[in-house]
């Protein structure tokens, strides 16, 4: 592998990015929605009962649940696709280049436009707190912009990985939509349905809701707000208590576990596909 | 310089190419001709090591193309029949992005771009998106991405599709000045457009070579011949048998006959012998009900090239 090839695809990814419409749309909806709720938050409407940066984060978790997913599904599904589409996927493949170097390039290339994007509305929505509500509980800010990141560099992968078996971009836009609607929805309702049908222990349900990335994002996102019983749940109650202070550290792997294995499945779709 | 030896390609059960050979000698423009369809692409596209072959061999400089691919992908500017352009991008920065992908020497890389920039015109939008560009400055978009390396080898799938007259002309002059510096294969499936550019041809159908020589004598060929379409009515062999003998006939064949027999005449160029053949026709006391020249379309020069062999 010849890491000046990654680095300049990562390059030509950023440079992308910083054109593509849908990433300005999304860096411009996030900001703006992220910006709206924490002034909502600042303003008393909050629901968890926590002051400044804690009843802000509060209420960022279900946007960052229902957005960022949507923005690293989506992406991902569209980057090897839509190449595909227009015919550079394979023009890069001709160049002097490993498909190895191509994927893991568009990887941290699309990985750092989305990075910043959902830095610039952190750091926004950041600045309006520190500024109206202090500095009190700016550590579970920092948490969650942490969890956040990660969260997004693993629906990426996922995406990319649909990238990689669909031909044609809008086919798998419509895929990572419908991954979307079932992390989203279904995640919460199916495990609530299976715990019931098929009368789970509550250890069973929490490794269960761990394997969805946007479950694990959540409760770590809660856990470090040093939410209250009624919102962490008996689930977050139960896993609080098994890892303590070790829960964080769990729910990085568990998250860094979907960004490395997704990664690595779509290389060996490629290389069983015998190309992108 | 290139040499292809029976290369042959399936897709699926279909064979796209069979058994194709050639060569291209170093700084030649060699012309690959044929009807949409023939492989033209296709043998391309395992020339640029975009594709695998199904058998046969293929080199470019020396080197393998499937066991020394990357040293194939270093010396070769292709630019397919969609140029694969990154719409988001100016056109500077995407250059400067195959210079990279290419190993142009970061030193010599910014002059190799403004020469490549100069050399097809792009001067007055090197600052635009790619998107924003119109379709024949894209194409030159494709053909600067092919050339900035400074590549010995030039592979350019009909380079001339989709542009305006006067485009078409721009870049048939530019891909005339690229011989002796660099070796060019240029596909197209306009006949005169590789006598324009080409010092020799290949004519491709069906996914097998069918013939190999230099445009001035594919063109004899072509134009040796005038055709003239005779309508008669009378017993068909016998016509057709007095339509031969008329001097300065080469061949005569019966195109339909219900009732009336129509005869596409093939003569001799630079001689009018529709005189002769009416005569012929009249004094055996047969009906004339037509008789005219035809034109003859690239269409026929292709079946005629392409089913003599
Ligand atoms: N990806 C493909 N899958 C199946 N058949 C193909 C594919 N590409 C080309 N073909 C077929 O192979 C033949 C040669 O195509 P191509 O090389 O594109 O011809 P040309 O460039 O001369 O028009 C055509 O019959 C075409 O339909
Ligand atoms: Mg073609």
């Amino acid at each position: 592998m010849d890491i000046n090839n990654v680095l300049l695809i990562t390059w030509k990814e950023i440079l992308n990015a910083r054109r593509n419409r849908w990433f300005i749309l999304y860096t411009i909806v996030f900001a703006l929605l992220s910006l709206a709720l924490s002034w909502l938050g600042l303003a008393g409407v909050g629901n968890y009962n926590l002051a400044g940066f804690g009843k802000t984060t509060a209420s960022l978790i279900n946007l960052i649940l229902l957005i960022v997913p949507l923005m690293g599904l989506t992406l991902g599904a569209i980057s090897l696709a839509g190449e595909r589409e227009k015919g550079t996927l394979l023009y890069l493949l001709a160049q002097p280049v490993s498909p190895f170097e191509v994927l893991l390039g568009k990887f941290l290339g699309i990985g750092a436009a989305l990075l910043a994007a959902l830095l610039i509305g952190f750091g926004l929505s950041g600045y309006l707190i520190a500024l109206r509500g202090g500095m009190t509980q700016i550590g579970s800010y920092l948490s969650l912009i942490g969890f956040t990141l990660l969260l997004a560099l693993a629906t990426l992968g996922i995406g990319l990985l649909i990238s990689s078996f669909m031909k044609k971009a809008e086919s798998a836009v419509g895929m990572a939509l419908f991954l979307w609607l079932f992390f989203v929805f279904f995640g919460d309702l199916g495990l609530i349905g299976s715990t019931l049908f098929f009368k789970l222990d509550i250890q069973q349900v929490l490794y269960i809701s761990l394997i969805n990335p946007l479950q694990a994002f959540k409760l770590g996102a809660l856990m470090s707000m040093r939410a209250n019983l009624e919102v962490l749940g008996p689930v977050g109650l139960y896993a609080m208590r098994t890892f303590g202070a070790q829960l964080a550290i769990l729910i990085s792997a568990v998250l860094g576990v979907w960004i490395f294995s997704s990664f690595v499945v779509t290389y060996a779709v490629i290389q069983k596909k015998g190309g992108l | 310089m290139i040499r292809v030896e029976n290369l042959t390609r399936y897709y699926g059960n279909f064979p796209a190419i069979e058994d194709v050979t050639f060569d291209v000698d170093k700084g030649e423009i060699l012309g690959f001709l044929g009807p949409n369809g023939a492989g033209k692409s296709t043998t391309m596209r395992i020339l640029t090591c975009y594709m695998p072959a199904t058998s046969g061999k293929a080199t470019v400089a020396g080197f393998d193309v499937f066991e020394q691919s990357m040293e194939v992908r270093k010396r070769i500017g292709y630019l397919p029949e969609h140029p694969p352009l990154y719409p988001d991008l100016t056109v500077d920065t995407y250059l400067d992005f195959v210079a990279k992908i290419k190993g142009v020497p970061a030193q010599e890389r910014k002059k190799a771009i403004d020469d490549v920039i100069d050399r097809v015109g792009l001067q007055d939008v090197r600052n635009r998106t790619i998107r924003k560009l119109s379709k024949g400055f894209k194409q030159r978009v494709g053909l600067a991405q092919a050339l900035v390396h400074d590549p010995e080898v030039l592979i350019l799938d009909e380079p001339t599709v989709g542009l305006d007259p006067k485009q078409i002309i721009e870049v048939r002059e530019l891909i005339k000045s690229l011989a002796g510096r660099h070796t060019v294969i240029l596909s197209t499936h306009i006949l005169p457009e590789v006598s324009m550019t080409c010092q020799r041809v290949v004519i491709i159908d069906k996914g097998r070579v069918v013939a190999e020589d230099t445009p001035e004598n594919l063109s004899a060929k072509v134009k040796s011949t005038e055709r003239i379409l005779v309508e008669v009515e009378g017993p068909q062999d016998e016509v057709k048998q007095k339509l031969t003998s008329v001097p300065g006939v080469k061949n005569v064949s019966l195109e339909n006959a219900n009732g009336t027999a129509r005869f596409v005449i093939d003569s001799e160029l630079d001689k009018d012998i529709r005189k002769d053949l009416a005569n012929t026709v009249v004094s055996q006391g047969w009906g004339l009900l037509e008789l005219r020249p035809m034109d003859v379309s690239l269409e026929e020069v292709f079946l005629r090239l392409t089913t003599k062999e």
